[in-house]
């Protein structure tokens, strides 16, 4: 008999091998546990980020505008001299 | 061990629920990451370099049963396979216990159907100068 026929032989013996059945449900449900209590950690975490970073767009808006009104005070030796008129 | 490994796929599993899109039935995705789990496993085993003794089919020798036990039969497959690299071991294992074709054990791994195939040719031959080395038919001659 040639051996890979013999392997093929052990391979559909081994087939019928019974599946040993484990309950592992208690062992998964406590590993997950934690990292699902991380995970709400973060949840809260990237909320109180992005309530950040929307406040942080909205006073950003309003000042680039509030920005371009400022002037600078150097300018203010540049800008030509009011002629006042005496009489 | 085996508990383990059946506890770590369902964790994996529930932590990769996000990308199961529901086009393929829910087994073969819970077998794919099985699989892959399975092949891990291997990985660290063979750093660690443990792997199951070939004493188990000395074992087998002489014994007066007419027909081997299925288990018997699992556990010197198994010990032939674990001589092979990790890779062949996966695709004869898969192809061996599971019945597995080449198209799904590529499915599984996420591998080419072509290399698949080349792969499990090779395994073969490397599995079958390994049985020869063993003298796996003389041990084996009462079940021909």
């Amino acid at each position: 008999m040639d051996v890979l026929k013999a392997i093929e032989k052990l391979a559909h013996q081994a087939r019928e091998e019974r599946i040993p059945e484990f309950d592992v449900a208690d062992r998964v449900l406590q590993q997950i546990r934690p990292a699902e209590e991380e995970t709400f950690g973060l949840l809260a975490f990237e909320l109180f980020a992005s309530a950040s970073a929307v406040a942080a767009s909205v006073v950003g808006y309003f000042s680039v505008s509030i920005w371009k009104l400022i002037t600078s005070p150097l300018m203010q030796f540049f800008a030509p001299l009011q002629e006042i008129r005496l009489w | 061990m085996c508990e383990e490994l059946v506890q770590e796929v369902f964790v994996e599993a529930y932590f990769s629920l996000k990308s199961y899109r529901g086009q393929a039935p829910f087994l073969h995705w819970l077998r794919k990451i099985g699989t892959r789990v399975g092949y891990r496993f291997w990985k660290e085993q063979a750093k660690t370099k443990s792997y199951m003794p070939l004493t188990d089919i000395d074992a087998i020798e002489g014994r007066d049963k007419d027909v081997i036990e299925s288990s018997e039969a699992a556990q010197i497959l198994h010990s032939l396979l674990a001589q092979l690299p990790r890779a062949d071991r996966l695709v004869l294992t898969l192809m061996y216990f599971d019945n597995c074709g080449t198209k799904e054990i590529a499915e599984r791994m996420g591998w080419n159907r072509a290399m698949v195939k080349m792969r499990a040719l090779r395994a073969r031959k490397k599995l079958k100068t390994i049985a020869e080395r063993e003298n796996l038919l003389e041990k084996l001659g009462w079940m021909s």
